[in-house]
């Protein structure tokens, strides 16, 4: 059991992490359960659907940005950036849709915006062919309908 | 650094994210790279109508390419309108944060323009069909207004904080009624163009940059004379500023004489805390003088500045001066 102003959290396949409450709270579903039911802060909290690899790579990012948010001199704007900066840039495609997904139900707000904007900057003055191939997408429209959707949107192209 | 993978496994999962996330991804592109994930898939063309970044449509690059090819009449608005029709009518957005016109319309444009500005409004406003109540920031650049145009902004953009005029040939004399505006930019680019009455505004922004190029054009660096009574009457000058306004800013401040008598006025009549004169203004240079050197830029700057110093002096106590 965690010690006070710590909480557990347990990942769907089973690995637990003892985590400071100021860190597991810069999740808003976590810091509602915490809030409404005094029984999640003394006894562990599982985290549905996230497994170990993915809940440790969002308690880094919630660890630091907790800290940064307490002691601004030891950890400044700058320093987050490029701490933000460099966790992205080592995602694979992979842990970018699990973290996203996670962070989405954990309402993990400020990463959740963090790993669009990533998305966001992969499509960014790409063609729809290589958006397609970066992301795996299928065109699932006929030829005629392709034509149809470029015909309408001239100004996109 | 990692290389960012293509997963290995081949399998679509970025759509398999929910309607909510790829909505968001899609708005923090651009209207234009949004628009061309429409064409990705069937599930990419459903997000994009949920877009809720800037509606920027900004024709001004294609009128130009009309233009140099002679060809001003329908086919260039007949393209404008089909684009901007389209884009609205797919949108199911619930929020706009910001909307944009802008291309060479006129008068017989009207319907266009009256259906396009409900668009937004009625979006932002359900309930309240056909008014700006819910509007906080109105940009309205070449647009040919005249007072009672601005007045009918005023009167129904309840929340309107800030305003920003710019260009406007038929603007004669400018009135400010309104209680929710704070912020007021407006381009000064005739001399008609001084009346202003301010009820509410507490910042104030002149440009004076074209006040700056009919000194130059005029070889003149004194167009009419501020402290000439009958002079200021015929300009309607006397009494217009309120305690409200406490902040003035001049943009493309060169430090003519010109500027001089034009900010001492405005600093004696209204009852100021801060005055900011900013000398630079890029586009100034741009449209005058295009091709002035790095340096000589600087130089300009650093003898507008010595010369809103000297103005420092003659401010009034408790009026703080900025210099940018």
């Amino acid at each position: 059991m965690a010690s006070k102003g710590n909480l557990t959290l347990k990942s769907c396949n089973g690995k637990e992490f003892i985590v400071e409450e100021k860190v597991a709270v810069m999740s808003t579903t976590i810091k509602n359960m915490v809030d409404v039911d005094d029984s999640f802060a003394q006894g562990v909290i599982p985290i549905i659907g996230v497994d170990g690899k993915i809940l440790a790579k969002l308690i880094e990012y919630c660890k630091e940005h907790a800290e940064a948010d307490e002691d601004e001199e030891v950890k400044s704007e700058e320093y987050l950036k490029k701490f933000d900066e460099k966790f992205v840039d080592e995602l694979n495609l992979n842990d970018l849709y699990d973290l996203l997904k996670a962070s989405n139900y954990l309402e993990i707000t400020k990463l959740l915006n963090l790993l669009c904007q990533k998305v966001a900057s992969m499509i960014k003055g790409k063609k729809p062919e290589e958006i397609r191939r970066i992301f795996n997408i299928k065109n699932d429209f006929t030829p005629e309908e392709e034509e149809e959707i470029n015909r309408q949107n001239p100004w996109a192209f | 650094m990692k290389r960012q993978r293509s997963s290995s496994s081949g399998k679509d999962r970025i759509s398999e994210l929910t309607d909510e996330i790829l909505a968001s991804i899609v708005s923090l592109l651009t209207m234009k790279e949004a628009g061309r994930t429409s064409v990705v898939s069937r599930r990419w063309i459903e997000m994009w109508k949920f877009y809720n970044g800037d509606l920027d449509f900004d024709g001004s690059s294609t009128l130009a390419r009309y233009a140099r090819e002679g060809n001003m009449g329908g086919a260039g608005i007949a393209w404008y309108r089909s684009w901007v029709d389209q884009v609205l009518n797919s949108h199911k957005g619930l929020e706009i944060e910001k909307f944009k016109v802008r291309y060479g319309l006129e008068k017989r444009h009207k319907d266009d323009i009256d259906r396009w500005i409900n668009f937004p409004s009625s979006l932002l406003s359900p309930l309240a069909v056909s008014n700006l109540s819910n509007l906080t920031r109105l940009c309205l650049a070449s647009v040919d207004i005249t007072e009672d145009g601005i007045a009918y902004f005023l009167a129904n953009c309840s929340s309107l904080q800030k305003l920003i005029v710019r260009c406007a040939i038929s603007l004669v004399n400018l009135k400010i009624y309104s209680h929710s505006l704070r912020f007021l930019e407006y381009v000064l680019e005739t001399l008609s163009q001084h009346p202003l009455l301010l009820s509410q505004v507490k910042i104030l922004t002149l440009d004076l940059t074209f006040m700056f190029k009919i000194a130059e054009w005029a070889r003149c660096e004194r167009l009419f004379d501020f402290r000439d009574e009958d002079e200021r009457k015929t300009w309607g000058l006397e009494k217009h500023f309120q305690p409200t306004l406490k902040i003035v800013e001049f943009v493309g401040w060169h430090g003519l004489e010109v500027d001089s008598e034009l900010a001492m006025f405005i600093i004696e009549h209204a009852v100021l805390q801060k005055v900011i004169l900013n000398p630079c203004n890029p586009r100034a240079f741009e449209e005058l003088l295009p091709s002035i050197e790095a340096e000589e830029e600087e130089e300009i700057g650093e003898l507008a500045r010595e010369r809103a110093r000297q103005l420092g002096k003659r401010l009034p106590p408790g009026v703080e001066l900025v210099i940018m």
